[in-house]
Formats: structure tokens, sequence, C-alpha cells
């Protein structure tokens, strides 16, 4: 049984398959799917750990 | 024909042989061929091996060096190059049947700037398909010269066996979250990965622009620091290049090291990592401490948070290179690539500006606590290399296999583009090499190699070589030193 997170999840990845046109089997699609469900909870978590008021750098550099 | 002493296994050693011209360049080039020839069929650690070119180069350097035109270290030595990074007229197939026959028309830069010291290209490196996580079936996985059933790890895993297993005296590979130190680790040599923009990424295929970094593979710290002179350096070719010049990273590895600040890092001594490599890991900040150097345990701020930015960040950069020939040639892809790339393209916009965004609270942290220690020090793995095929990583018996586990280790470190190095620290318990890494502040990548010299000559782990027979591995005889078994 999917969880609320793996059905949102396999119904995302379902979408960008048609949107980009992939060849994935339906079997891998839903398997792929659920595997999805874990960038839902980075999405949180990384909400989470943002300040408010911080910006991406317009490039990046390490220091220069 | 081949020498009958075989030359020594090291660049700095063969470099200073060529010099005073009492080894050829011929007999070196044609010792590599030979062992390549013996040992590569059951290494897999080349794709393509450029044996005509690499005797034309080598018959041009000796006439170069015998009329008195010696160019520096790297005049004359056989080097090869993770088949990520073009090299012009010879395939360059990234480990996918996607590029299978693709023959760039240029150079990267990397391999020009070696090539302008004269070094010579044995050939092309096998490593996972576009440096993601999983090789492509066409390309049979690389063996760890240490234990033919172990992997290599990933994704330079051909530049780390060629290298251990003295098919070449150095190479290239490319780390995007871990794949020079990694491999680095599992076949027990020094890989570096330099500072951000410090070394050129023109003409290397991406796997994730921000996090892509090129940097060398080799027997000791010395010879990483001979190669990363030759390839570092401001190029305009590189939109993230640094306008820096190159230090003398070699002649800097002797220098005073009493007072420099090492932070052990605390978090990744615990958790999933096996008790060896924490064994090896303390040992190794005991060496530094009795050479002079002050250390002291430290928290690596939003280590979790690099983690969970990393990933997005790889993946939807990785997806959006790939994105137009997915759609085109999907069937080239390897299965488990497709799927990976498939789960990129549907991350959200806004998720990928907001890993973006936490990214640089993570470097800013780094940087607060990169203003109380000059040199981070942790594993570079949890664990020995593990057995082929296998996710994850086990340890006493138990199987962790979330790719975290390992990607913790290294991936904050690309996060923040700080340079990076895995350098031998001993030896598990069933006779495999561990690494230890030291992490420091951007472009101090002359510290780092500094550090990890000191601690190299202090211990001698790096003299080891895999018991693959007699030939090249002949070089500097072990010295055990105060490392941990």
């Amino acid at each position: 049984m999917d969880t609320p997170d793996e059905q949102v999840a396999r119904i995302v990845l379902a979408a960008a398959v048609r949107l980009f046109g992939l060849p994935l089997a339906a079997d891998d699609e839903a398997r792929v799917g659920r595997e999805w469900a874990e960038f839902l909870t980075d999405g949180r978590r990384i909400v989470a750990a943002l300040p408010a008021d911080a910006e991406p750098a317009p490039t990046f550099s390490a220091g220069e | 024909m081949p020498p009958e002493v075989p030359p020594p296994d090291t660049i700095a050693a063969a470099g200073l042989a060529l010099a005073r011209r009492a080894l050829s360049p011929v007999d070196l080039v044609e010792a590599c061929l030979a062992r390549i020839a013996r040992y590569d069929g059951m290494l897999r650690a080349y794709v393509t091996v450029t044996a005509d070119r690499a005797r034309a180069q080598a018959r041009a350097a000796e006439q170069e060096i015998v009329r008195g035109g010696w160019r520096g270290p790297l005049h004359g030595i056989p080097l090869a190059l993770k088949d990520i990074v073009q090299t012009a007229g010879i395939r360059t197939t990234c480990g996918s049947r996607v590029l299978a026959d693709w023959v760039p028309g240029e150079d990267a830069t990397v391999w020009r700037r070696l090539a302008a010291a004269g070094a010579i290209l044995l050939g092309k490196l096998n490593m996972h398909e576009f440096a993601f996580r999983v090789p492509h079936p066409d390309f049979p996985t690389p063996r760890n010269p240490w234990d033919l059933e172990r992997s290599c790890a990933g994704s330079s895993s051909g530049s780390g066996a060629a290298v251990a297993a003295g098919l070449c005296l150095g190479a290239l590979g490319t780390d995007t979250g871990g794949s020079i130190r990694l491999p680095a680790a599992y076949c027990g040599i020094v890989g570096l990965k330099p500072t951000y923009g410090l070394v050129s990424r023109a003409g290397v295929v991406p796997l994730a622009w921000t996090l892509d970094h090129v940097g060398p593979m080799a027997r000791t710290v010395e010879d990483a620091a001979i190669l990363l002179e030759a390839i570092a350096g401001y190029d305009p070719a590189d939109p993230a290049s640094a306008r820096r010049a190159p230090e003398p990273y070699r002649a800097g590895l002797g220098r005073d090291l009493r007072g420099v600040r090492v932070g052990v890092v605390r978090q990744l001594l615990e958790g999933v990592v096996a008790p060896e490599v924490v064994a090896a890991t303390t040992g190794a900040a005991g060496v530094l401490r009795d050479l002079g150097l002050r250390v002291e345990p430290v928290e690596l701020p939003r280590l979790d948070d690099a983690l969970t930015a990393y990933r997005t960040i790889v993946f939807s950069e990785a997806a959006a290179y790939h994105q137009a020939q997915l759609a085109a040639r999907a069937g080239d892809y390897g299965p488990r690539l497709r799927e990976q790339l498939a789960l990129g393209l549907a991350i959200p916009a806004a998720q990928y500006v907001n890993a973006q965004r936490l990214r640089r609270e993570v470097i800013r942290a780094l940087g607060a606590l990169l203003q109380q220690v000059d040199i981070l020090l942790c594993p570079s793995a949890p664990a020995e290399a593990q057995p082929i095929g296998q996710q994850g990583v086990a340890i006493d018996g138990v199987l962790h296999d979330s790719p975290v586990v390992i990607s913790r280790f290294t991936s904050v470190f690309n996060i923040a583009g700080l340079p990076a190095i895995s350098v031998p620290c001993g030896f598990s318990p069933g006779g495999l090499p561990l690494g230890l890494q030291l992490a420091g502040r951007p472009f101090a990548d002359g510290l780092v190699l500094a550090v990890a010299w000191a601690y190299e000559q202090a211990t001698g782990w790096t003299g080891r070589r895999p018991p693959l027979g007699p030939g090249l591995m002949t070089g500097r005889p072990a010295r055990p030193g105060s490392g941990h078994r």
C-alpha cells in the first residue's frame, strides 16, 4: 500500500515521464515513482532549514 | 621490449630518472603497456588503450630530452584519463553506449596542459555511466586490484584501479560527490578534489555543473601535487574558472606545519562507519598531533542540510544536461541511469532554487568553522571496498543500503567547493586499504597537500602495493610507521 507521499510521487513522476517523453515501462514507472517520494521529503527539509532571507548565489563560486 | 629492471612507479621518481637520462620514456611506456596487457583483462580499468600513439609520443619525448629539451617532471610520464575527458581524435565514451563512438575534435584544457608539460597518453579509463552512480551494462565493472571481487567505488573507478595496479603512473578523475576520493580510498591511492574553479572543466563532459571538479589521482601526495601544478590555473573557456595563478604545490609540501589547526569531524566518526575506519582516522589525528599540529574535535555545521541540498542539485543538473538526449536516445542509456535521470526531471524548479539557497547557508557555516581551524579531518569512506554489485555498505554483517551512507563523507565538500584529498591511512582486518580525508579553505589546496604529505611521510601507507605480481610495483619499500591497521 502506497503512503500518501508515494501516491503523490507516482503522479508527479508519471507526469514528468509524459512531459519529457521518456520511455519507462509501466511497472518501472510505478517503482521509480515511489522512489521519487524521497524528493518530496527532501523538498520539505530544505524549506524548513532555510532562513527567510537566504539567497542563491547568481553563479556558484568557492570564494572568488 | 620492457626493461629488465622495472622502472620507478611514481611520477616523481620516474621524472627524476628521465631528467637524468637514466631512464627512457620508451622503456617506461613499454613497461606500462606490458602491465596493461598482463593485468587489464581482469581489472577492466581501460576503455581504450592508445598504445601506438603512446609509443610515438615516447619516442618524441626521448629525442627531445636527449637534445636537452627536458620540459619538467611530467615530460615522458605515461598517464591516463577518465573517459569523460575529451581527447582529440580518440573516442570519449563517458562509459555509455550513447557516446560509444564519439571522437571529439578538441582536447579538454586539462589534457592540453598535461600534454604541453610532456605527458604521454596511455589511454582512457573506465567509469560509471556519465559519472552518475552506476556502470552501463556494456562496460564491465572495474575490479579492485587489492581484491578482484571488490568494487573500486566510483565514478572514477578505472582511474583508481589503473593507478593502484601500476597500469599508468597517474590519472585524472572527476569528482561531483566523491568520485575521485572514494575510488582513491578503496584502491589505496591518493586522490585530490581541488577547490572549485581552480582546475578547468572545459572539455570535460558535465554531470552537474556547479558540483563538478577535475583532479589528480596518483600513488603519492607528491605526484598529486605535480599533476595539480600542471593542470591548475585560469581558463577563459570555463565560466567557473577562478582568476588565480597556480601555486608551486610541490615545492610547498615540506612547509612548517607546526601550529596548524586540525578539526576532527565528530559526526563522521559516529553512526554508519566501521570501527577500523574510526581507529585509523583517530590514529591519523594522533600522528598529526605528534607532528606539532593542533588537533581538536569539531562539529561540521549543517552536514545533513548539505546532503539534502546535494541530492536535489545533482539530480536536477544531471537531468537538465541529459534531457534532450534522453528523449531522443533513451534506449542507449543504461536502465538504472535512465531511471535516475527521470527522477531528476521531476524535481520542481522551486526545489532546485531552494537547494541552492540552502547551499549558500552551508557554505557560510563552513566558512565560519574554517576560521577556527585550518584543516578538517575525517574518513574518506565509511568502510573498506565493498563487494562488486552490492548497493550500500556492510558493517559487522549489517547492510546499510542508502546511497547517503557513503556520500555523507564526501559530498559536503563538493557543495562547498572546498579542496579535499584522500590519502591512504591503513588497512582493514581483511587487508583492504582505508582512506583519510583532509579538507581546507577555498584555494588552500597547497596546505591540504602539505598536511597530507606530512602524514604520508610519517606513516608510509602509500608505499604499499596490491599483490598483483612483479613489475612496476617495486617502488619505495613499505615503511610501516605510526599508522593503524
